[in-house]
């Protein structure tokens, strides 16, 4: 894609629900973009707001996702490799005593699920 | 290797002994050991830090013994199936149109995986049980839904 503002590179990606998307993107990310080309990555960007429109997308930070070919269902990683990458333990942890301990009374609960309802709330598709 | 099932972000909360869900929660996933996809970390990690660092520490000590299914090429594959499906359910207007993309991506990691999901949100069981995903709840109404077994 040609751009002819001087100093101003885009970026133009292919989401997985089939929209095109343009953003901004900085030198740093610009010269890495070769090694992304026809292959799936995840993008971190920022949006700009003038009132309820996008203003502007800026693109910070890309990484290429694992994958086990294009277009591939299979996951790159078993459930065994993920285990003994993440290092699970090897005795069935306590969930509910873990959970207790960052969920205290049923007003913090209450909490998190009012904040949670929130941030579906701007997924909905 | 163990069992995993994955578990929708509210589940993980309801784990809470303070939850009246909780036991409700602990019986249905049996002796399976706990999954997430990357989103309900992501919303784990959302919650304001108002309680501070010793709280967050032990949201940490949580998260670290939850296995991760990290974000691939494959859950993509299994997202694009998945709205897919919610844009017929929209047409029909059948239960699971309204789930969110939140809820898509968390159903994308179950199937990647082939796991069962536990979920105590009425859009996305919807939305998983019509994708043929083994979705287990607690939720009046849907829990006569639940597959007989885990295994």
């Amino acid at each position: 894609m040609v751009d002819v503002e001087p100093g101003r590179q885009r970026l133009r990606v292919k989401l997985a629900d089939g929209r095109d998307i343009t953003m901004e993107a900085d030198d740093e990310l610009v010269a890495r973009m070769g090694s992304a080309l026809d292959r799936v990555v995840e993008i971190e960007m920022e949006e700009e707001y003038e009132g309820d429109t996008i203003a502007r997308r800026v693109a910070r930070a890309m990484a290429v996702l694992p994958s086990s070919g294009p277009g591939s269902d299979v996951p790159p990683k078993s459930i065994e490799e993920l285990e003994s990458e993440q290092h699970m333990p090897a005795k069935r942890p306590d969930y509910a005593s873990l959970a207790s301990a960052v969920w205290e009374s049923e007003k913090e609960l209450a909490e998190f699920q009012a904040h949670l309802q929130e941030i579906r709330k701007g997924s909905a598709g | 290797m163990a069992e995993y099932i994955v578990a929708d972000t509210a589940v993980v909360s309801y784990l809470t002994n303070v939850s009246t869900e909780c036991t409700a929660y602990q019986k249905l996933m049996g002796e399976s050991r706990l999954a997430v996809s990357f989103q309900t970390r992501a919303e784990l990690l959302s919650f304001p830090d108002r309680y501070g660092p010793a709280r967050r520490q032990r949201l940490d000590d949580l998260l670290n013994v939850i296995l991760l299914l990290p974000h691939s090429e494959a859950t993509n594959v299994c997202y694009a199936r998945v709205v897919e499906r919610r844009r017929e359910l929209r047409k029909l207007q059948q239960p699971g149109a309204d789930a969110s993309d939140a809820d898509a991506w968390i159903i994308s990691g179950a199937l990647e995986h082939k796991l069962f999901l536990v979920s105590h949100d009425a859009q996305q069981v919807c939305l998983g049980r019509a994708m043929g995903l083994r979705v287990l709840t607690n939720l009046d109404g849907l829990r006569e839904g639940n597959p007989s077994s885990l295994g």
